[in-house]
């Protein structure tokens, strides 16, 4: 079951074209996130879904209604979709109840237990009901303004960057608080962000949004080990891209037989590298994910593999990264690699490339139609 | 590579489609047009009347020895008294702010307090205890107390939020304490100077009522008795437009001085308290001339007033004559506060919400009235009254109107500052909610706004309230205000009498004083 639809949509302000034909589906207790740059039209998007702007043109259907179609709108308040906006917008006026319970009808706006059981699955305390606003912390509002979206239980939760406002510590936390309650009442939900580890830790499908169209709409795993583009593989992640000739199919075919890619290889300044299964031959661009790079100790006569100097690193504690220039031709290369025994700068070492490559065509395509 | 710097290069498109203005609903545009017509009705006027009497007759009218001799009245006058007032304004805030003075909170209310005392109840202290006062010096030592708080809060306000980090930078690049106030503190200062000196003058080119008691010519009094002798003359309403002309070059001095530059922090986090000046063996003499400056602006009034009130209730108390004008003050005070804040309330909204160049144009002509004299906007009045409206003339209904027009900028901050709390993103959370509009309307925004409408309301109430020039032109006969009471008892140097009521403007002026120094907003006092 489909809950939301989006089929062509297409919006434009003034001069400016914003969204240029956007084509999204969520299923039914799906969390989809877009994902895109400032300035690339997913707020507008969401807008559009919530009924607070009109499309130029395209559908839009909320659980199979069809909430706008040429010309023809539902407003906001039949649309049945909650909206979190990026600092909560709780109505300063009004309790933590009073705001919770202000989307359902005038009798339910009593029971207690109901301001009680929505506080609690957003991780707060009871005795909050009664504060205000103004009294709460940043995160507290967001949890707040969450608890407000899903009382109506909205067929959609659509949520405008709602943690970009929040501090470091306190976004990781409210971030999991926010995803245990739509995980615990399989709500449908849209996430827009900026936020690349936010979108693809929380999502099941993550779409690119560039320049008012989406890029490449997969699951998280799927965007990061195969990107559509090379703008999409930097985007989501950190990337070494390099030169490289494809030839064609060289890998023995007992290899092939045995499981390994009957792809082609590629030569470059790392050697020759395996290519994940592409229609490309000859020069193209080759996308190697830092991590993939292997660093063995220059000493290590059993290892074959590119020499190349350290020239620096960066400690992160859970990982490091380390700069490094290719002893021929030197081209700078990242790696990431465990925080455990990093080389110093100023060693030389061999370097080895740990599974497939991705190729792109060599001409930049068009990133503008 | 070229791609990724491609899509963050584009930005701003997100940014500002979240605050994107929705277009204005047409019912709105028509009532804010009608309310920005009806502000820049007495311009018009002034216009109108350039054109109709144009060529030789006008330039008789202009070019006489009667009107070079109020140019230059009128001109010395307001410089030197407004040049007073900024070295008094800022003096003073610079010991309350940045210096040691014993008590200086209590010195910084009571700096403020001046402004409850209306300058022509200032002038009637003054003159009902010798006639010394009149003439020219006389009016420039009054007017300059009853106005330099317009300079002191804007600055004291703006010394507080100074960032005490460019004192720093600037003593770090060698700069001594003096060369630090000149260049650092100053130009720093300079929008709130030049807001509050611009605000003086122009209250100075507006005012009346002490300026007549104080017996000397301007403008305003010269154009008052043209009007008395031939209403509707060209007379008068040449000068009306001589004096609108001097406004408007006013507020482009003002422009010009303000230039370019930031004046707020730039740059994130908060500023740290700033540093204190030592006043040392120095600190006597500067309590002395606090405590001076405060006798002067306050003491002496306020002193001649209790006296007056002693003098006069020892005599018959016209109890009766007493409420029936404060009846009549409070009942237009009212009248005008709902009123204005009703009318700008579509303009506000249209600015606040559905903001484009049209909006901006209407709301920035609501703002002309603030530099525009109440005896223009009377006689604009009157000049439409009797060629357009006669069963409005000399009505209640066109006194109020005339309020409006004067009090419309005042209203506008108030409800502008209300609106802007509630944020579009809270009707969106309504509707979103299952509410419609107008159900949004009711159960979000106008709680929300309530309380600031409120507060604009109650200022222009009490400032209808103890209005003079405006009332005298345009209040129905036999209509009397506390004002006009005071007016008309001191004209016949029936001081005693006029006491009560000036006793009573004073009292109602508190709460409008304690309002606006509350509201931050200093610079739009009308």
């Amino acid at each position: 079951m489909t809950a939301l639809r989006l089929d062509a949509v297409t919006k434009s302000f003034a001069r400016a074209r914003v969204l240029r034909g956007i084509d999204l589906t969520v299923p039914e207790g799906g969390f989809t996130a877009i994902l895109g740059p400032s300035g690339c039209g997913k707020t507008t998007l969401l807008r559009l879904i919530a009924g607070f702007e009109n499309p130029d043109s395209g559908r839009i259907a909320i659980d199979g209604v069809t909430v706008f179609e040429a010309r023809h709108a539902i407003p906001p308040e039949r649309r049945r979709v909650g909206y979190v906006a990026q600092e909560g917008a709780l109505f300063p006026h009004l309790t933590v109840a009073d705001n919770i319970t202000f989307g359902l009808p005038r009798r339910e706006r009593r029971v207690r237990h109901r301001v009680a059981e929505l506080l609690e699955l957003v991780g707060m305390r009871e005795s909050y009901a009664d504060r205000f606003p103004h009294q709460l912390s940043g995160g507290e509002q967001q949890r707040v303004a969450l608890a407000r979206a899903m009382a109506p239980n909205p067929s959609v939760v659509l949520l405008d960057e709602p943690f970009s406002a929040l501090d470091a510590g306190l976004r990781v936390e409210t971030r999991l608080a926010v995803a245990d309650a739509l995980t615990a009442t399989a709500t449908t939900t849209v996430l827009v962000t900026h936020d690349q580890a936010e979108a693809l830790s929380m999502a099941r499908q993550v779409a690119i949004m560039r320049d008012g169209s989406l890029a490449q709409a997969a699951s998280p795993t799927e965007l990061y080990d195969a990107p559509a583009d090379i703008g999409v593989a930097v985007f989501v992640g950190e990337a070494v891209v390099l030169p490289g000739t494809i030839s064609a199919s060289t890998v023995p075919d007992d290899q092939a037989a045995a499981g390994m890619s009957r792809g082609k290889t590629a030569e470059s300044a790392l050697g020759r590298l395996r290519v994940r299964a592409t229609d490309l031959t000859g020069p193209a661009r080759l996308m190697i994910r830092p991590e993939q790079i292997v660093i063995h100790p220059g000493s290590d006569a059993t290892a074959s593999g590119v020499s190349a100097r350290v020239e620096g690193f960066a400690f992160y504690g859970h990982d490091a990264t380390v700069e490094l220039r290719l002893a021929s031709g030197g081209t700078a290369i990242t790696c990431r690699c465990d925080g455990r025994n990093l080389p110093h700068p100023g060693d030389d070492v061999l370097l080895t490339v740990d599974g497939e490559v991705i190729a792109y065509p060599r001409a930049i395509p068009a990133a503008h139609p | 590579m070229q791609i990724v710097r491609g899509i963050q290069d584009r930005g701003d498109i997100d940014a500002p489609a979240r605050f994107r203005p929705r277009r204005a609903p047409a019912r709105l545009v028509v009532l804010a047009c009608l309310v920005a017509l009806l502000a820049l009705l007495p311009l018009f006027f002034v216009i109108g009347q350039a054109v109709h009497v144009a060529g030789g007759e006008l330039y008789d009218l202009v070019f006489r020895p009667r009107v070079a001799e109020l140019l230059a009245n009128t001109v010395r006058m307001v410089v030197v008294s407004t040049l007073l007032c900024g070295a008094l304004g800022t003096g003073a805030a610079w010991l309350v702010e940045r210096t040691d003075l014993p008590g200086r909170r209590v010195w910084a209310a009571l700096l403020a307090a001046p402004l409850a005392v209306p300058a022509f109840v200032n002038s009637y202290g003054w003159v009902s205890i010798t006639p010394a006062v009149e003439g020219y010096l006389g009016a420039v030592l009054i007017v300059s107390l009853s106005y330099f708080p317009l300079v002191f809060l804007p600055v004291a306000a703006a010394l507080r939020g100074m960032d005490p980090a460019l004192e720093e930078a600037a003593r770090a690049l060698g700069h001594g304490p003096w060369r630090t106030f000149f260049r650092a503190v100053l130009p720093q200062l300079r929008p709130a100077l030049g807001g509050g000196m611009l605000i003086v003058a122009l209250h100075e080119l507006a005012e009346f009522g002490a300026f007549s008691m104080l017996r000397f010519e301007t403008f305003t009094t010269a154009i008052y008795s043209e009007y008395q002798s031939s209403f509707d003359g060209p007379a008068a309403n040449s000068l009306a437009a001589i004096l609108v002309v001097l406004c408007l070059l006013l507020l482009l001095a003002e422009l010009r001085l303000r230039g370019r530059g930031r004046f707020s922090r730039v740059g994130s986090g908060s500023a740290r308290p700033a540093h204190q000046a030592r006043l040392g063996k120095a600190a006597p003499l500067a309590v002395a001339s606090v405590v001076l400056l405060l006798i002067l602006a306050l003491g002496v009034p306020l002193g001649s007033l209790t006296r007056w009130l002693l003098i006069g209730t020892s005599a018959a108390f016209p109890l009766g004559d007493l409420v029936s004008a404060t009846a009549t003050s409070l009942g237009l005070g009212l009248a005008a506060a709902v009123v204005t804040t009703l009318l700008a309330l579509p303009v506000a909204l249209l600015v606040e919400r559905h903001r484009s160049r049209l909006a901006v144009v209407l709301e920035r002509s609501t703002y002309i009235a603030h530099a525009l004299p109440g005896i223009v906007i009377a006689l604009a009045l009157v000049f439409v009254a009797i060629h357009f409206l006669r069963p409005l003339y000399q009505s209640a209904p066109l006194l109020v109107l005339g309020y409006t027009i004067l009090f419309l900028p005042m209203a506008m901050v108030g409800v502008r500052s209300a609106l802007a709390q509630a944020a579009p993103a809270l009707t969106d959370a309504a509707r979103v909610l299952g509410n419609g509009p107008l159900t949004a309307l009711r159960r979000v925004t106008l709680p929300i706004i309530a309380p600031g409408l409120g507060a604009a309301g109650a200022l222009v109430f009490l400032m209808v309230a103890t209005e003079l020039t405006t009332t005298l032109l345009l209040a129905p006969i036999g209509t009397h205000t506390l004002a006009t009471e005071v007016w008309s008892a001191t004209g016949s140097l029936s001081y005693a009498a006029a006491a009560p009521y000036a006793a009573l403007m004073v009292f109602i002026s508190i709460p409008a004083v304690y309002l606006l120094t509350r509201s931050g907003r200093k610079a739009e006092i009308v």
